[in-house]
């Protein structure tokens, strides 16, 4: 029959190609991966005195017998800061495991000795090793403020008078250099809002869209241990082109009114003790006032407003913060595009 | 479904509609569909107890798609899909969509070439642009056809064909000498357009072309060429890497009488590779292909059936490369990925866990299915499916199958027998090689026919079961075996009123390893699992056909599972749903 003597070619031609198949086997060896862990070459730092001022970067070369779930900590003797690393592979490739002085876990590396621990999942072995970190990171973003000159001249700044209301420069317990913006009090009649500062913005030379336009910030809460029930960071974005500040008798900026195009966020509640270092897509601001196109523009920002919120002892809303002090301290408030500061 | 662009795919339609403005005699008519659909799912027996979950929630909604078939000339035909969707509970206009769901303008130039521009359903062969079908599907009773037909409907899938955008045309020839016929069919499509990663980085549009030939050599033989290739766009996007996966395949068939039999037979076999192509441009280098993969595949097959179609019987062998790569016809309509979220309580036992899928999900969420082809295998569960996860075109499987259908003279009853005995060509993860068997068989009885009733009422009873297993060494060994009953009872109780109760029970036992794949598809490693499951639906509910095209469906389901696992509790649900639909 022709089409058995065409099949059996045909067969043969498949069966030929696949006898020239030279692989034993698809994928890794299942046998090594359920297998015992070996470390075939262990931690090292291709730099152990980086200077990440003048970018500097790290590499880190290990080497284990098989595919495993890695972690690679990095963490400042001084400051606590932590740099965590994971991955999936056999081996730490010191042109594809790098550090560049950033930070996973506020506050940042400053000039200090490291410990390096690389830990294997399911595995008790962990391997160490150290470096000094010479020069710290300068971080790439548009900067809002620092607060290392102080207030911004053009910054305004509008507070309650009510008790123990802090909003000024401070030094005692920075995030980034020798100052942060504290941002704190407590309210004696029942307003939810403490205070406030006010930035005026010219990003008209940024191409990111919403998406991948961030805002970050640093947020310090807890005094003496002790939280404020539901305070929070309200924060307010203007793309209005209105004038800033022409209106000098009202409490801060002018291009917040309800008429203009403004966005909304709040980091609520602010419910830890110390600095973390938050990241906020500029597409995750909602709607506040429906003055304009409603389309987040990041060009377009022309102003950005952080206030200090939280619920009122007064009225019984929440009696507990009677005896509290509201703290939402901001340091190193920086715009980058594409990711967030830390993933830099 | 999300919201589509209407000005791109209006444009061809107006174009065409002002051309033709002239025209007088113009005909127009609709048809669509109209559904009404609500649910209600309650929390079932549990495990441990659930206080975080709500205790019932209901959804619903009426949608009415409106098709509108303008004929501005003979021959020609416009069509728009408008999709009207309100949701329950939507007040004055909230939650009410309007979209342009379909669009395409077809029509014959010359009386000789057909063409169509739009929205197509395209189906070449089971290797080259095929949409198999969904895993557990095999068997299922009528109870469930409110479900089925929503998740097809809602997904575009009609006989196996990938719903896809572009412009396809076919022509034929007729001789009279030995070569009868000569068919030319060809297509280009987008499935997918350029898509944003980060503000300056697009992927590339990616594309299908394919075209046929088909001959009928003489009375008996049929000889068909098919060509297929998905392939990105390099200069669409500003990623540096773009798909290339052309696939050819060639087929003949003949078809011969021995008495009361006619007996057909049919060799095929194609080629396929697959590569990304890495664009060099901005360093001035030549561009360099990586991840390249390619296979054959070979089918002998014979289809003999009684000239009385009473018995018929499909057999053959099959052998699919491991590299055998045709996104066209490897894409699964299940995406078991876990990136679409589970529609119902998709978190249980106080929102500690994630609820895992169940057989549930698999008929009742249209949202777990995929639309788009992959140029990679997806991902799927070794429960539903592990003996031929992509279908036919599965690779790296050599074996041989069966099917045998018994039809009773009279219809009143019917019977189909599948089998498949298959092995891996090359181990994954070890030298070792899988060995998978299936055998599947379903009982249809219209117990009415022999007894002389005047009202319907069919019995089906079916049985799926598949097995692996890995023998050699123990740490790389697999043995798991899964089992799927399906019953079903439909009995018409008063004119065009039928009762109808199903019972699907789902049973899996052993362990096998998880196969996870980078992005070029390669296997990046392997997880091993073990399978405890037992998984069941019960159904009962009330069908009323106004007519064969309006139905309306009501029907009470339990449906859970039972993990056998400690740390995973059991979890079991309630369902009440109420369909009525309406075929314009």
């Amino acid at each position: 029959m022709n089409t058995l003597r065409i099949f059996l070619i045909a067969l043969g031609m498949a069966l030929g190609l696949y006898a020239c198949s030279t692989e034993e086997f698809e994928g890794p060896s299942i046998v090594v991966l359920l297998g015992e862990f070996d470390i075939l070459d262990s931690l090292r730092v291709t730099d152990s005195n980086p200077d990440f001022s003048v970018n500097d970067v790290v590499g880190f070369h290990a080497e284990f017998n098989k595919e495993v779930d890695w972690t690679l900590v990095i963490e400042g003797v001084t400051t606590g800061s932590r740099k965590v690393i994971t991955g999936f592979s056999s081996r730490l490739d010191s042109n594809a495991v790098v550090w560049t002085g950033g930070t996973s876990q506020v506050p940042f590396f400053t000039t200090e000795d490291c410990t390096v621990e690389l830990t294997v999942l399911d595995e008790p072995d962990t391997m160490r090793t150290e470096l000094t970190v010479a020069g710290t990171r300068v971080f790439e973003g548009i900067p809002v403020a620092d607060f290392e000159e102080g207030i911004p001249e053009e910054a305004l700044v509008f507070h309650q008078f009510s008790q123990n209301m802090t909003f000024e420069v401070a030094q005692d317990d920075p995030l980034m250099g020798a100052n942060y913006f504290k941002m704190g009090g407590r309210m004696g009649w029942n307003e939810w809002m403490l205070g406030q500062i006010d930035f005026p913005l010219d990003l008209s030379a940024v191409t990111a869209d919403a998406e991948n336009f961030y805002l970050n910030l640093g947020v310090l809460s807890g005094m003496d241990g002790a939280l404020a029930t539901d305070q929070y960071v309200n924060i307010l974005i203007s793309e209005s082109t209105a004038p800033f500040n022409d209106n000098t008798f009202n409490n801060g900026a002018d291009v917040f009114t309800t008429d203009m195009e403004v966005y909304k966020y709040q980091i609520r509640p602010v419910d830890w003790i110390g600095w973390r270092y938050v990241a906020i897509p500029y597409s995750d601001f909602e709607v506040k006032s429906q003055g304009g196109d409603n389309v987040r523009t990041p060009a377009d920002i022309s102003a950005i407003r952080l206030q200090c919120q939280s619920c009122p002892s007064a009225n019984a809303n929440c009696p507990e913060n009677a005896d509290v002090d509201v703290r939402t301290d901001i340091d190193f408030v920086m715009f980058t595009e594409n990711a967030p500061l830390l993933d830099q | 479904m999300k919201p589509v662009r209407v000005l791109p795919l209006l444009l061809p339609a107006l174009l065409i509609g002002s051309a033709l403005s002239a025209q007088t005699d113009e005909t127009v008519w609709f048809d669509g569909q109209s559904r009404s659909f609500f649910s209600r799912d309650a929390l079932g027996e549990m495990d441990r107890p659930d206080t975080t979950s709500p205790r019932n929630l209901s959804e619903g909604y009426n949608l009415l798609d409106l098709n509108t078939h303008i004929e501005p000339a003979e021959n020609l035909e416009v069509f728009a899909q408008l999709r009207v969707r309100n949701r329950f509970g939507g007040f004055f206009g909230a939650g009410t969509t309007i979209d342009v769901r379909q669009l395409r303008a077809s029509g014959v130039i010359q009386d000789k070439v057909r063409f169509s521009i739009g929205d197509l359903y395209l189906k070449q062969s089971r290797f080259t642009l095929f949409n198999p079908d969904e895993d557990l599907v095999r068997n299922e009773g009528e109870a469930f056809r409110a479900y089925r037909d929503i998740v097809h409907y809602e997904n575009f899938y009609e006989d196996n064909r990938w719903r896809l955008q572009g412009i396809q045309t076919d022509f034929s020839m007729r001789f009279d000498r030995s070569i009868r016929t000569l068919e030319f069919d060809a297509f280009l499509t987008r499935p997918r357009g350029s898509e944003s990663l980060t503000s300056t980085l697009f992927t590339p549009d990616l594309l299908m072309a394919g075209g046929s030939v088909a001959s009928q050599m003489g009375r008996k033989t049929r000889v068909e060429l098919n060509w297929v290739n998905l392939f990105e766009v390099p200069s669409s996007g500003t990623t540096h890497q773009s798909l290339r996966n052309p696939v050819v395949r060639a087929g003949i068939e003949r078809q011969d009488e021995m008495g009361n039999w006619t007996v057909r037979h049919a060799v095929e076999g194609g080629y396929a590779q697959r590569h990304w192509l890495f664009s060099q441009l901005e360093d001035g280098g030549a561009d360099t292909a990586g991840y390249r993969t390619e296979g054959v595949y070979i089918e002998l097959r014979s289809e003999p059936m009684r000239l009385d179609s009473l018995w018929s019987f499909h057999y053959g062998v099959r052998h699919v490369d491991p590299g055998f790569r045709s996104g066209g016809a490897q894409t699964r309509r299940l995406d078991l990925g876990g990136s679409v979220p589970l529609m119902v309580y998709p978190t249980y036992s106080d929102e500690v866990f994630d609820r895992p899928v169940a057989m549930f999900d698999l008929m009742a969420s249209d949202g777990v299915y995929n639309q788009m082809l992959s140029a990679t295998l997806m991902d799927f569960h070794p429960v539903y499916s592990n003996v031929l996860p992509y279908g036919d075109a599965t690779p790296n499987r050599q074996g041989v199958f069966l099917q045998v259908n018994r039809r009773h003279a009279q219809g009143e009853w019917d019977v189909q027998l599948d089998g498949g005995a298959f092995r891996e060509i090359i181990g994954q993860g070890t030298p070792d090689l899988r060995q998978f068997h299936l055998l599947a068989g379903r009982l249809a009885w219209r117990a009415g026919r022999t007894l002389g009733w005047n009202r319907t009422v069919d019995l089906a009873v079916g049985a799926d079961v598949e097995q692996t297993s890995r023998t050699g060494e123990p740490l790389a060994a697999v043995d798991l075996s899964r089992r799927v009953l399906d019953v079903s009872a439909n009995v018409e109780v008063a004119d065009r009123l039928f009762l109808q109760g199903a019972i699907k029970r789902l049973d899996a036992q052993g362990n096998e390893f998880i196969t996870e794949r980078n992005g070029f598809g390669s296997i990046r490693t392997f997880r091993a699992r073990e399978y405890d499951v037992s998984d069941h639906i019960l159904s009962a509910g009330l069908w009323y056909a106004f007519s064969d095209a309006v139905y309306a469906n009501v029907q009470y389901s339990g449906w859970g599972s039972s993990l056998a696992d400690p740390l995973q509790p059991d979890f079991n649900y309630r369902r009440l749903l109420f369909v009525f639909s309406v075929r314009l």
